[in-house]
């Protein structure tokens, strides 16, 4: 299980993000100010850090000098859209930024990416009957490999790394293909069947009406 | 061409000019003096002459007539050429006088011209007359002298010469002195009037830079001119100018700073519940949820709004404050404060804070709705600052020298010295999460120093952390009792 810091001085922000993390997987340690922050990553260690640029006491800039050279990734979220902002950000060594306001599986997916370049993420993604060898790209169902074409794959992938998360169609299609998404089209939804029945995951991965479909996994 | 050199070139042309032509008039006076005395002395040398002869002439006819008387036979013209003829080798014997006597016609009847004369000027002359010309001959300069003279019933013309080289050499030297003169003007001039020119101009040329470095936006220098004089008042003027632009450029600089910071702000402002709202209501679309887990996220997207809401509202206030022209009515202030005192005493009481008033009469020149938000601002604040028991907010009015004063003093927290001078900011807020908790936005300080500025008053803060805080707002005595504000 992987470890995220979360420093964020809006408490509802903060809740926001914990709760999806803790949803997705990840162990979340929330700070509310930088200090704070500093006095955590004392004592403890994680996989990733969320971090608020405007933070009272230590701002999210002086606290990264603070985090380099620990050797941590770390993502920062910010209000500031401006690209000065931005690439100070990056140029601090941060992995990544979002922009606030964002959407919880933008979060999730740049949080994956992360962790993956880091080789932190979990070689074995599993569900039911069904694993997922991400190095290899290997997928089994009890035991047997199945052979799936590349679409197919990534869109398991992406069911995966957001279970309970109702996946619009759009989402799909954008993150799978990496065009935007327009309008009505039959494509994603083939792709979804033709993966789920060769999983035999018909019953688990279902069709939210009107919006997608949802990996439904009971916890 | 540049105004140095202008101004260079033309003092030394009207310069030279003067000289020259005062030194030209000068010169050519006293040469025209000299030759009139020359010809004179001719005149009179030829007078002399005539007279001598005539006296001469007169003794020798006398004598012939003697003679005659004696019987000496009459002789004629001849007679009388020879009497000349002596009587002119008399008058040149002893003398260096070139003289010479011709007839009517010019030729010369006795004595010898001097070379390189001829008998023009005689002939030019008629009956009566007297003339001169004046020639160069070879080096030397000559009068010709010429008078008309009847002896012995007959016509003659007396010529004689006069050297006047000196005068002309004179001349030349004065000329030649002269010219030395204009040179050295020329170039001692020169050189003073460079020197002159350069002092005259340095302040234009400073002042010129000047405009240049302020043109580029450089700072702002004052320009270093001692003189009193046009171009000393220009400059004092320049660097008014200057100043008083980079007051204003400084003044637009923090404009746009504070207006950039506040644009940021507001961006950053809008942006956190934009996020939490979109999380929450993203989470609820599409996340399987409990009927709590559903109520939990939609009350956080409607606190959420609320606070966009209220930011919103304080957003208009500022907007409306700094377009609009309020008239400003007179009030009792007992009444007034009263009223705002009656306004706030529920939420404090429901806070378990002791709320006293302590209010004097007097008169307020206000508009009271907008007084109103202020006094609310200010006692919501302090109400905010208090957490814990024995809380205590006082509102106290009283007339002061030229105005009156309005005060309110909690015992809450308090604002650390450092943040005092940025609360009126607009989205300052010194303890974020508190703010956020009490529902602020951290625009109530910036309306109420923009309803401040309508009024023409002063707000003062006055804080000691832990201790409390008091906030002053004086407002001035205005005696017109309809004043257009703003």
């Amino acid at each position: 299980m992987n470890r995220i810091l979360v420093v964020e001085d809006e408490k509802p922000i903060l809740e926001l993000i914990r709760m999806n993390l803790t949803d997705a997987g990840y162990a979340c340690v929330c700070a509310e100010d930088g200090a704070q922050a500093a006095d955590i990553l004392e004592s403890e260690i994680f996989d990733l850090i969320l971090l608020d640029i405007m933070l009272p006491k230590i701002n999210g800039y002086e606290l990264m000098e603070y985090i380099r050279p620990m050797n941590i990734p770390v993502i920062f979220l910010t209000a500031k859209s401006e690209v000065m902002d931005r690439v100070r950000g990056l140029k601090l060594g941060a992995e990544d930024y979002i922009i606030k306001p964002f959407e919880i599986i933008e979060l999730l997916a740049r949080i994956e990416t992360v962790l993956r370049r880091y080789n932190k993420t979990a070689r074995e993604l599993s569900v039911y009957d069904v694993t997922v060898d991400t190095f290899s790209r290997v997928v089994k169902k009890a035991g047997k490999p199945v052979s799936l074409t590349a679409k197919e794959y990534d869109i398991l992938l992406l069911f995966l790394r957001n279970k309970n998360i109702a996946l619009f169609r759009d989402r799909i299609y954008e993150s799978v293909w990496g065009e935007m998404y327009m309008g009505e089209s039959r494509t994603v939804d083939l792709h979804v069947q033709r993966m789920r029945k060769k999983l035999g995951l018909e019953s688990k991965i279902v069709p939210v009406y009107k919006i997608g479909y949802r990996l439904e996994v009971d916890e | 061409m540049k105004f140095f050199w202008k101004l260079f070139f033309s003092i030394i042309l009207v310069t030279e000019f003067f000289v020259g032509i005062s030194g030209y008039v000068l010169i050519y006076s006293s040469f025209k003096n000299a030759i009139e005395r020359e010809i004179e002395t001719a005149y009179q040398e030829n007078d002399m002459l005539y007279f001598s002869l005539n006296q001469r002439i007169t003794w020798s006819v006398e004598m012939s007539n003697i003679t005659l008387m004696w019987g000496i036979p009459e002789e004629g013209t001849e007679n009388y050429e020879e009497i000349l003829t002596e009587a002119m080798s008399i008058q040149t014997t002893d003398s260096a006088i070139t003289v010479s006597f011709s007839d009517a016609e010019g030729q010369v009847i006795c004595g010898s011209r001097k070379k390189g004369f001829d008998a023009a000027l005689v002939k030019k002359l008629g009956n009566q007359e007297r003339g001169y010309e004046i020639r160069k001959i070879d080096d030397d300069y000559l009068i010709h002298c010429a008078r008309y003279v009847k002896l012995l019933n007959q016509e003659y013309f007396i010529e004689n010469y006069r050297d006047i080289t000196e005068v002309f050499d004179n001349q030349e030297g004065y000329i030649q002195t002269f010219s030395m003169i204009m040179g050295l003007l020329f170039l001692v001039g020169g050189v003073v009037i460079f020197i002159i020119s350069y002092w005259l101009v340095r302040p234009i040329h400073l002042l010129s830079q000047a405009t240049r470095r302020l043109a580029e936006g450089d700072d702002m220098k004052p320009v270093q001119v001692n003189s009193r004089d046009e171009i000393g008042q220009l400059a004092e003027d320049f660097n008014r100018m200057a100043g008083r632009l980079s007051e204003n450029m400084e003044a637009l600089k923090d404009y746009a700073r504070r207006q950039e910071m506040f644009v940021g702000n507001f961006d950053h402002e809008l942006k956190t519940p934009l996020t939490s709202i979109i999380g929450y209501a993203d989470m609820l679309r599409s996340k399987r949820m409990t009927e709590e887990q559903t109520v939990l996220l939609a009350n956080q997207i409607v606190q959420e709004g609320k606070r966009l809401q209220v930011m919103s509202e304080k957003l208009m206030q500022l907007t409306v404050l700094k377009r609009r022209d309020f008239k400003l009515r007179r009030v009792s202030a007992k009444y007034f404060l009263t009223s705002v005192y009656d306004t706030v005493f529920p939420a404090m009481q429901a806070d378990g804070i002791r709320f006293i008033g302590e209010i004097q009469d007097g008169k307020l020149n206000i508009e009271p709705d907008l007084m109103k938000t202020v006094c609310i601002n200010l006692l919501d604040n302090a109400r905010k600052a208090i957490d814990g028991k024995n809380g205590q907010v006082i509102l106290s009015g009283k007339s002061i020298k030229g105005g009156y004063e309005i005060s309110v003093s909690d015992n809450g927290c308090g604002i650390p010295e450092g943040e005092l001078s940025k609360i009126t900011e607009a989205f300052y807020m010194v303890d974020k999460a508190r703010s956020r908790g009490r529902g602020g936005a951290g625009l109530g300080l910036a309306v109420c120093t923009a309803i401040m500025e309508v009024h023409r008053g002063k707000i003062s803060f006055e804080s000691v952390q832990d201790v409390g805080t008091c906030v002053r707002v004086d407002l001035v005595e205005v005696n017109r009792d309809d004043t257009d504000q703003r």
